[in-house]
């Protein structure tokens, strides 16, 4: 069966997409969500699915955050932020500069380079994924490169001193 | 012809090398097999396969862009409005006369700061209530700083802000602000971050690449009632959530969201009122609502990420991982 050949193929490398980009308890829900519609649409399925796959994963995930933004939002923004900056303090005692001037790009100039970074696929690939002329997006992944580059130059710019740190009362505080 | 390099393979290694998949907790945490997967979805492939429209050509609808986008946007919201389930039948001319209404009165002007204060009671699936107030400023201008006390049966837990995409802490218990860390940026996201915002966007609807966005239905029923006033019930994500808005200027009233978590990680249903909503402007929207030094100047700034972090997991319990040893206090 077509489809199930399809998952078999291509599961890892899904889950592992939205393992990257979304909250782990979201992760299952748009993995399903994902190939529920290829199920649905398997005759508009390319010859080579991954980018496909991907895109309908990107919005599927899109849509779980627009809902789950009316959720963050009740209960506190600082959990949608924790999302971006989930494990912060184990990277920075391992590859913080890095992780820190990958956060300070743009969200554009950081999906163009985590879908070839991370997700192994070639610029024409990752093009599919977010629906632009491949051409276009060399050119955004070549600019985003330079960006991180000169984020990662600027990291050696002196810093300015940090105030003295207070050691706040880290017990008795209600939870 | 000039082409464009790749990244080179400086660039390739560095991003690699901060890849989540690659942290040990991720790779722990490898969720379920491909075989099991594929057992666990398997019910939901024995209904019919819909068939579904072939998305129209778009090369030159994105070739379009501000315009295309704006009507490609209402026309979709348009296009997939129904009758509501539960109040009259909405012609839909009459529904997309709504909803551009709305969209347009939803539209904060610049310079303005929207004040909202949402009481809100979580009903968990066992039946146990809990109640919760979100007080809110939000500059309409960017990069729409905003300020938020929560607070929990009637108790402040504590406040946190956006200043300039950064979020920081306070807690009042201890007088301190918990600065986060620089490389912490608020998503994107959060610029939906007053309620109007959000009904305008959700009003929107989406705007899908090649058509393979997940079904987004929108509802009306113009024929409401909140909290025993007339009220224009939206109904989005296929019933998941609805807002009331006055008939009048569309000014949110009410949201119901049946698929609410609770900090602790409980479903339910989320039943929220606004005793506030309003738009401040001229000198009634002044930045000191937004400033940490205008709200507490005497406080204590901690700069340390993982008392942020720590502090993070204290007032939102699910929210934060297990920090490791790295976040240990030396």
């Amino acid at each position: 069966m077509r489809f199930e050949g399809l998952f078999r193929e291509h599961y890892p490398a899904v889950r592992a997409y939205a393992r990257r980009r979304a909250p782990s308890e979201a992760v299952d829900d748009i993995v399903s969500e994902t190939f529920l519609i290829l199920w649905r649409r398997l005759e508009d399925v390319p010859d080579f699915p991954l980018p496909w796959l991907l895109a309908v994963a990107r919005n599927v995930a899109g849509t779980q955050r627009r809902g789950s933004t009316r959720r963050n939002r009740l209960w506190a923004k600082a959990q949608a932020a924790h999302v971006e900056g989930r494990d912060a303090c184990e990277r920075e005692v391992d590859h913080g500069r890095v992780a820190a001037a990958l956060s300070r790009l743009s969200e554009r100039d950081r999906e163009a380079l985590t879908l070839v970074g991370w997700d192994g696929l070639t610029p024409a690939q990752a093009a599919a994924v977010i629906g632009q002329p491949p051409d276009r997006f060399r050119q955004r992944l070549h600019r985003a490169g330079l960006r991180l580059k000169a984020q990662l130059a600027a990291d050696h710019a002196p810093e300015e001193p940090t105030p003295p740190r207070h050691d706040p009362v880290s017990e008795g505080v209600p939870t | 012809m000039k082409t464009v390099p790749d990244l080179d393979h400086e660039v390739l290694a560095l991003i690699r090398s901060v890849d989540p998949m690659l942290h040990p907790r991720v790779q722990t945490d490898g969720g379920l097999s491909t075989e099991a997967a594929l057992r666990l979805l398997a019910p939901k492939l024995n209904g019919p396969r819909k068939s579904q429209p072939r998305p129209r050509p778009r090369r030159a609808a994105v070739r379009l862009v501000v315009l295309a986008v704006a009507v490609g946007t209402t026309a979709f919201a348009v296009a997939n409005v129904l009758p509501s389930g539960t109040g009259s039948a909405v012609p839909t001319a009459q529904a997309e006369a709504m909803i551009v209404r709305a969209r347009a009165a939803l539209i904060d002007p610049p310079g303005a700061i929207v004040e909202e204060d949402s009481v809100t009671t979580f009903t968990a699936g066992d039946g146990t209530t809990s109640t919760s107030e979100v007080h809110q400023w939000t500059s309409t201008t960017a990069p729409y700083d905003t300020r938020q006390i929560m607070i929990e049966e009637g108790n402040v837990r504590y406040e946190s802000w956006v200043i300039n995409g950064r979020p920081d802490l306070y807690d009042p218990a201890t007088n301190t602000v918990y600065v986060a860390p620089a490389h912490v940026l608020a998503p994107g996201n959060l610029n939906l971050s007053t309620t109007r915002a959000e009904i305008r966007s959700l009003l929107n609807g989406h705007v899908c690449p090649d058509g393979s966005c997940s079904d987004t239905n929108i509802t009306v029923n113009p024929n409401a009632t909140a909290n025993d006033k007339p009220a224009i019930e939206f109904t989005f994500l296929n019933g998941e959530y609805s807002y009331w808005v006055s008939p009048s200027d569309y000014r949110p009233l009410q949201f119901e969201d049946r698929k609410a978590v609770s900090p602790n990680g409980m479903t339910g249903v989320a039943l929220g009122r606004y005793p506030i909503e309003r738009l401040l402007t001229g000198a009634a929207a002044s930045h000191d609502l937004l400033s940490l030094d205008a709200q507490h100047p005497g406080a204590t700034i901690d700069q340390s990420p993982c008392d942020y972090w720590a502090f993070m997991q204290r007032v939102i319990p699910n929210a934060v991982p297990a920090t490791g040893d790295a976040c240990a206090h030396g």
